[in-house]
């Protein structure tokens, strides 16, 4: 408890007021008092953000490149032998989770295309987050990557449900399936975010946490087919659509808007640009819509640094999750957020953070 | 009494991909007319939509649930897939 002009409050205005880097200044060149004052608030404030780490259980904690800065707990963990547990689940057509066990890490193939293909494809992810991040599975501490496949019946859908992936067969007509490898990779990476801190799956922030995992979807199918930014197609969720259906994927990163355009899905609605946003109160304020505009920002940086997308613009995504802390940040925020991790991983002047302000901007965000 | 079920959301967040259904349980056989008028009583409906617990899960089907009962009153829910029992889902996919 701090007294000041005659308030009791928890926290001392003057470290609500002050930041860190204008302490550390005052500690280095005012004399005297003002300098002793300032040594203490830092000490303060790093009390404050080491309890600020523990009440936040292990997601967020203070980084080590950043004085003052948070990064989240699989940013800071050092590199080492990382833990591959896969349990694969038959819902058996019903609701129940996670369901029978069908297959666990280690054991033959079932000769069930669906298990497999979920056992496999999570795998390929577990690999693109270990090899190219240094991250030890969805939540960087090894957690068992648990999923159920033939989810309830000729289920339309799959989603991640805060502690595992669930996987639908689709109804034959819609959809075939929903183990392609850009959908398992978007599911397990909706769990990256979740354990990252987090993006309130609601407008603005709930279309960045779908972007992230529709990015990390089609970095996760590059890589495995060792494709780069130029040679790929970008497309997520490719050949998951029913056979009678005209289009060619779920969504289109390379041009938002024309993944398919058939008469009972209806045209393709994500907008590539900020002036063709979406306002909606459907789908948690149109988060499977608007993800269509850092898309398609991702999709043109890439594409205009060329090389491996995986590279050097799937590692500033990365970082930028890693870093944000900010639940509800808005498009804007998170372009701010890329932008510096571009400039702490390659610099100011860099091609990559050259590029990237250039994609924010065609996307219609200035940065 | 009848029943409406259409969801919004999920991985595809298309609206034709999801549930869309009416049922007249007029029309169901008997057992299955029995189970639908219990689970469906406006009262369990009420109940689960304010059980809503923080959600962590995405890509999710919301639900919008109208039930009109025998009096002609209709009662609307909007429930987050994530609160509904297992058994009320089967339930929904059995209909």
């Amino acid at each position: 408890m701090f007294r000041v002009q005659g308030c009791t409050c928890r926290h001392d205005p003057l470290q609500c007021i002050i930041p860190p880097h204008m302490l550390r200044v005052l500690s280095i060149r005012a004399g005297g008092e003002v300098a002793k004052m300032a040594r203490s608030l830092l000490d303060q404030s790093e009390k404050f953000r080491e309890s600020r780490s523990e009440d936040a259980g292990t997601v967020m904690v203070p980084g080590k490149a950043l004085p003052g800065a948070f990064v989240a707990a699989a940013m800071s963990a050092p590199a080492g032998l990382h833990d591959l547990h896969r349990e694969i689940y038959d819902g058996e057509n019903k609701a129940a989770l996670p369901g029978k066990p069908v297959r666990s890490e280690g054991s033959p193939a079932t000769g069930d295309a669906a298990v497999d293909a979920a056992y496999d494809n999570a795998k390929i992810v577990f690999d693109l987050y270990s090899d190219e991040f240094n991250r030890n599975s969805l939540d960087g501490k090894g957690l068992p990557l648990k999923a159920t496949v033939h989810h309830r019946r000729d289920f339309n859908n799959a989603f991640w449900n805060g502690s595992q992936m669930v996987y639908g067969d689709g109804d034959g007509v819609i959809f075939r399936n929903f183990l392609e490898l850009s959908v398992v990779a978007h599911e397990m990476s909706h769990g990256v975010v979740g354990f990252s801190g987090g993006l309130t799956y609601q407008g603005q922030s709930g279309a960045l946490n779908e972007s992230f995992a529709d990015v990390f979807g089609a970095l996760a199918v590059q890589r495995n087919i060792g494709q780069s930014a130029h040679e790929a197609d970008w497309l997520i969720g490719k050949g998951i659509l029913g056979p009678g259906i005209n289009g060619a994927a779920l969504r289109s990163m390379r041009a938002p808007g024309t993944a398919y355009s058939d008469g009972q899905l209806g045209q393709d609605p994500q907008p590539y640009h900020m002036d063709l946003f979406v306002n909606t109160s459907e789908d948690n304020g149109g988060v499977h819509i608007n993800s269509g505009i850092p898309n398609h920002a991702f999709y043109l940086f890439s594409v205009l640094l060329g090389g491996n997308a995986w590279g050097a613009p799937g590692h500033i995504w990365y970082a930028a999750l890693q870093s944000l802390n900010n639940p509800f940040a808005s498009f804007a925020d998170w372009a701010a957020e890329t932008m510096e991790a571009a400039t702490g991983l390659y610099g100011v002047r860099s091609l990559e953070f050259v590029f990237l302000r250039r994609a924010w901007k065609l996307v219609g965000i200035s940065v | 009494m009848i029943v409406k079920i259409a969801t919004s959301g999920g991985f595809a967040g298309i609206p034709a991909a999801g549930i869309n259904k009416t049922v007249d349980v007029s029309s169901l056989p008997p057992p299955l007319q029995e189970r639908v008028c219990r689970a469906f009583e406006p009262p369990k409906l009420k109940r689960l939509e304010k059980s809503g617990a923080p959600d962590t899960s995405v890509d999710r089907f919301n639900y919008a649930i109208t039930v009109t009962d025998d009096a002609g009153e209709v009662h609307r829910y909007r429930l987050e897939e994530s609160v509904l029992p297992a058994e009320l889902i089967d339930l929904m996919d059995e209909m």
